[in-house]
């Protein structure tokens, strides 16, 4: 029997990604998968004010941070967001505030600095242990990730390839169905099934793989999410399936004994495709909280499942 | 707002064309059969306090709103407002019930009112309906819209409780088989109907177990609060303690300092510990009338062995699920576990 654990979509937050270190020996798992999206969305800049003061814009609230102890417990609190905060006079800040391109090299600097941070936390924890540990980006991710993962020493690529855990080969997709976000991996819902048909040819047996799509399949309960209006904002009342239909063909006629799925973090559950157990451990990477799934792997069929969160 | 001679003539009226007991008459008689020489003449801090116990049916729309929660536009506004009109409209319905009542009736009058609303019914009282609120209300209005809408209400509320229940029960148990502390069955869910649909008909099951018991075992129109009191300190009381520490406790003080009201606070003290106090001495009032009113105390016996029994069988259910999950490889005691941050 082999332990899995599965942990998606921490979009940068520096707490769940330690926590999801922390977690393998606690959890006493064989092997350990972080499947995107790995990066974050916000840069938060830390404007100097004065002598030991500066501001910011945090979570919608505009705080000023004095002194050092508030300085690090903000940076910390914007951390664990997933956010990345930087230093800046007024005038660099201004300078980059009109200027989309700077903005762009700056937010690219940290995210890909946060990045090679975890790669090198993980070689230097995972040092001489027991765990096995996958990474692949999802469709927020830029593609650089994958050569930064690839030259990792400990974690394991596994985007786009087949890799065998004990026996199950898993194969591993962090590409999507189009957002309305035009991220960087998402592609039509046609190049998306011919992408996934590529990638199941690469396995010899179905029966024990294990298809780990970051995008989850349409029209199950794993990919449902509130409804956007024009504005982008979430209706309270209506929810759509967001899934690719292209992951589900791909499911149901190669019915693998496992699919592990992320993207919608909303849709947290469980639920069979013919023989194929689907799996979105869901994410709350904002509030702090490791949201994963511990799945116990016999050689045919899944012996047990349960859900964490830390 | 009626005069207290509008009603008792009103009353009377009644009483003449039905062939009920007048207003005095009504009085004796409840005393009577209640056993009672005299209803109380005036207010008491034990009648006052004592009163809570069936008041707190008022905020049930705030205990509706846990179960409909986020799944609303714009939570982080909508359920602050919802939860303060939720205590605002009733409380001012309130109020001026108690001061339209307190104009109209006497203490007396209004006991025996309570007495016989609670026991179905008295020897020379033959108006067609029970003198609760409602039933005084009507009295004093005869418009057949306002009746029918006041006697509908009360339907209604019944109805939507029963609604609210189902809401909430099989998710319960969805909850419970996602965390392992219970069958995997538990979180099956229907591709038709998008729900719990096996929890669905076991609550369902259940629940008309619970109606039948309540209905053929006890006697006491009352004996259904006691799992209000239940509920008062399971889950009330749990909820409240955790409010009032949650601004303290060092491992969740990341949680705290990212919430957008944690600047919320009144001479230092953070408002939801502020509202767990408040809710912490209402819930002690309400639990220990259950323990000393006369007409709960008939079955304070069997309400706390009651207690008991769900309290015992709960930890059996929680030990049982989690040796069994601990047989397969999963440490339920784990799943959500602290894990260092660091």
């Amino acid at each position: 029997m082999i332990k899995l654990f599965f942990v998606t979509d921490i979009h940068g937050s520096n707490v769940c990604y330690r926590k999801f270190l922390n977690a393998l020996p606690i959890y006493g798992v064989d092997v350990a998968i972080l499947l995107g999206d790995l990066t974050g969305k916000v840069l938060v800049p830390l404007v100097a004010k004065g002598s030991e003061q500066w501001e910011c814009t945090l979570m919608g609230q505009y705080r000023e941070v004095n002194g050092q102890e508030e300085l690090a417990a903000i940076k910390k609190t914007t951390e664990n967001a997933g956010y990345y905060w930087v230093h800046q006079t007024r005038e660099e800040f201004d300078e980059t505030r009109a200027d989309p391109a700077k903005i762009d090299a700056l937010f690219k600097r940290l995210v890909l600095d946060r990045v090679q941070e975890w790669l090198d936390l993980a070689d230097e924890r995972l040092e001489g242990k027991p765990f096995q540990m996958y990474m692949a980006p999802g469709n927020d991710d830029w593609f650089v990730i994958d050569d930064m993962i690839d030259a990792a020493k400990l974690v394991h690529p596994c985007d786009r390839r087949v890799v065998d855990l004990a026996g199950h080969e898993m194969i591993t997709s962090s590409a999507s169905n189009p957002t309305p976000w035009d991220t960087p991996r998402e592609m039509s819902e046609e190049d998306l099934e011919k992408h996934l048909r590529e990638l199941c040819g690469l396995v010899k047996n179905y029966e024990t793989s294990i298809f780990n799509f970051h995008v989850p399949p349409h029209g199950y309960s794993l990919d449902l999410c509130p409804k956007l209006d024009e504005n982008l904002t979430m209706a309270a009342d209506e929810k759509i399936h967001a899934g690719s239909i292209g992951a589900k063909k791909a499911i149901e006629q190669y019915q693998p004994l496992l699919g592990l799925h992320g993207h919608i973090h909303e849709s947290r559950g469980a639920q069979k495709a013919g023989r194929t157990l689907l799996i979105n451990p869901g994410s709350e990477y904002s509030e702090g909280i490791l949201k994963g799934v511990i799945i116990m792997l016999d050689k045919k069929k899944v012996k047990d499942y349960v859900f964490t969160s830390g | 707002m009626t005069s207290s001679g509008e009603f008792t003539n009103a009353w009377n009226a009644l009483a003449a064309e039905y062939g009920s007991l007048d207003y005095e008459a009504f009085k004796a008689a409840a005393a009577a059969e209640a056993g009672i020489e005299a209803f109380p003449t005036t207010w008491s801090w034990y009648d006052t306090f004592g009163v809570m116990v069936a008041g707190s049916w008022l905020f049930a729309y705030s205990y509706c709103i846990t179960f409909i929660a986020g799944e609303v536009k714009r939570p982080d506004k909508t359920i602050m407002l919802a939860n303060l009109f939720a205590i605002l409209v009733p409380g001012t319905f309130m109020l001026w019930t108690s001061i339209g009542l307190y104009n109209m009736v006497d203490f007396q009058f209004l006991s025996a009112a309570s007495w016989v609303d609670n026991n179905g019914e008295l020897e020379g009282y033959t108006l067609p309906w029970l003198p609760s609120f409602v039933g005084l209300a009507r009295v004093v209005n005869d418009n057949a819209i306002v009746s029918f809408l006041m006697a509908g209400s009360f339907i209604a509320f019944a109805l939507w409780w029963v609604a609210l229940s189902y809401l909430a029960f099989p998710r319960i148990l969805f909850a419970w088989g996602m965390d392992r502390m219970g069958p995997k069955w538990f979180t099956d869910i229907s591709p038709r109907f998008a729900s719990p649909v096996k929890n669905h008909v076991l609550c369902f099951a259940l629940g008309e177990v619970g109606i039948a018991l309540y209905i053929f075992w006890t006697n006491s129109p009352l004996a259904g609060l006691a799992v209000t009191g239940l509920e008062v300190v399971t889950v009330f009381g749990v909820t409240a303690i955790s409010a009032l520490l949650f601004p303290y406790v060092k491992r969740a003080r990341g949680i705290w300092e990212a919430s957008p009201y944690r600047n919320w606070k009144i001479l230092g003290v953070p408002v939801v510990t502020i509202g767990a106090l408040v809710d912490i001495v209402y819930l002690v009032i309400l639990f220990y009338f259950f323990f000393v009113m006369p007409d709960l105390r008939d079955f304070t016996t069997t309400g706390v062995l009651f207690f008991a029994g769900v309290w015992v069988a709960g930890i059996i259910w929680y030990f049982y699920w989690s040796a069994r999950s601990r047989k397969v490889g999963v440490d339920v005691s784990m799943t959500y576990g602290e894990l260092p941050p660091e």
